[in-house]
């Protein structure tokens, strides 16, 4: 039943809905969550924020393999918008027009490698029927972040992608994740939208074209 | 053990969707005019043939008190609000007619269309219509829990690309600004 809540609210889609079988079979063993390290925070030092922050129409799309998704856009939109005002590289974050019109937009691609998703399947399975205590699967989620910011209209874009990852680990499969465990899929989704937030848009207020 | 790999019925509404850089970018490179949104009615008339999307016994319906057409119309609105093109008292109005709504998959494929026609009224006098058609394919899984929210999602995901489909057309941004 809680895995059947998380499916339905987290982006975490494939993750979930592979949690929610394993739950099915294995109510025993709980699924553990890992934010991968890879990425990690904005340093200070590396922080940059524009001199007179100025307003932007944020128009967010979560996706999965680069075509919409509906539902976890509207799971997902106020991390990411809270995300983006704790930067501060904006002086009001808004959905619609504002008076200079610059626009951000941030595509959250949640990209399922097939690959990926057939062995986590598989090890799910047989980790399933053991009721987690043999065997066990490790599965991947891919978020591919596109940031494209228009400064004005007709105003070259200024664009950025960022790549993270979550992992989840079930069962006793012995294998070291690279990243840091956190307590639920939720704490991991919302983990894994405040870094890519925080360093997309910082990548994109670094540029020499950002206006100052 | 079965039944956690094909879940009971599920049943949801079709989820608003979030306006888009493409379709905004489309609409500031044409240069569009502000235009009103008037009637979005269903072809059937009140034999609606878009009343519900049935996947495996699970259903997706249209946001409550309204309808699939509606849905459409919402989706322009959507994408007009964001792009500051939306003027409710503006004298050149876009109306739709849904003509195809569909969504099915068989345990390995599936296949969802959506279609509409779309007209332009200036001043109260039609000046344009034209059908656009919409459709998708993809490879379905057996796993219910991953294939009918996939099924639901790829049906919802046709709405903001048939309203790019129509601002993209540049007969019909033609109609929208011409004097």
């Amino acid at each position: 039943m809680r895995f059947v809540t998380l499916f339905r609210k987290n982006c975490a889609v494939v993750l979930a809905a592979l949690a929610a079988m394993l739950l099915a079979t294995a109510p025993a063993q709980a699924a553990k969550w890992y934010i991968d390290n890879a990425l990690g925070d904005v340093k200070a030092e590396e922080k940059v924020t524009p001199a007179t922050p100025a307003p932007v129409q944020i128009l967010y799309e979560f996706q999965r393999d680069g075509t919409p998704h509906p539902k976890a856009t509207k799971q997902t939109k106020q991390w990411v918008l809270d995300a983006l005002k704790a930067t501060g590289d904006f002086s009001e974050i808004v959905e619609t027009p504002v008076a200079n019109g610059a626009v951000l937009s941030i595509k959250f691609n949640n990209v399922v490698k097939k690959e990926d998703l057939d062995q986590a399947k598989k090890d799910g399975f047989k980790a399933g029927l053991g009721f987690g205590l043999f065997g066990g699967v490790v599965a991947t989620d891919h978020y591919f972040v596109n940031f494209e910011y228009l400064a004005a209209n007709g105003a070259a874009p200024i664009k950025t992608e960022v790549h993270h990852a979550l992992h989840m680990k079930f069962g006793k499969k012995e294998v070291e994740i690279p990243g840091t465990e956190v307590k639920n899929v939720t704490a991991a989704v919302q983990g894994v939208v405040n870094q890519a937030i925080a360093r997309g848009t910082n990548t994109i207020v670094s540029d020499p074209a950002f206006p100052k | 053990m079965l039944l956690g790999l094909l879940p009971a019925c599920m049943h949801t509404r079709v989820d608003e969707t979030p306006p888009s850089i493409e379709t905004l970018k489309l609409m500031r490179a044409a240069d569009i005019p502000p235009v009103a949104l008037g009637p979005f009615t269903d072809a059937g008339g009140k034999r609606p043939l878009a009343r519900t999307v049935v996947i495996r016994g699970s259903t997706m319906k249209p946001p409550k008190g309204s309808n699939f057409a509606e849905f459409l119309k919402l989706s322009f609105e959507s994408e007009l609000k964001a792009a500051g093109k939306l003027d409710p008292a503006a004298g050149i109005v876009v109306t739709g007619r849904l003509t195809e709504s569909r969504a099915s998959e068989n345990l390995s494929k599936g296949g969802a269309a959506l279609a509409a026609e779309i007209s332009v009224q200036r001043n109260g006098v039609p000046v344009f219509t034209r059908p656009y058609r919409i459709d998708t394919l993809w490879k379905s899984e057996f796993i219910g829990a991953l294939a009918i929210p996939e099924a639901f999602r790829q049906y919802n995901t046709l709405y903001p690309l048939l309203v790019r489909q129509v601002f993209a057309d540049p007969d019909f941004q033609k109609a929208l600004k011409q004097p």
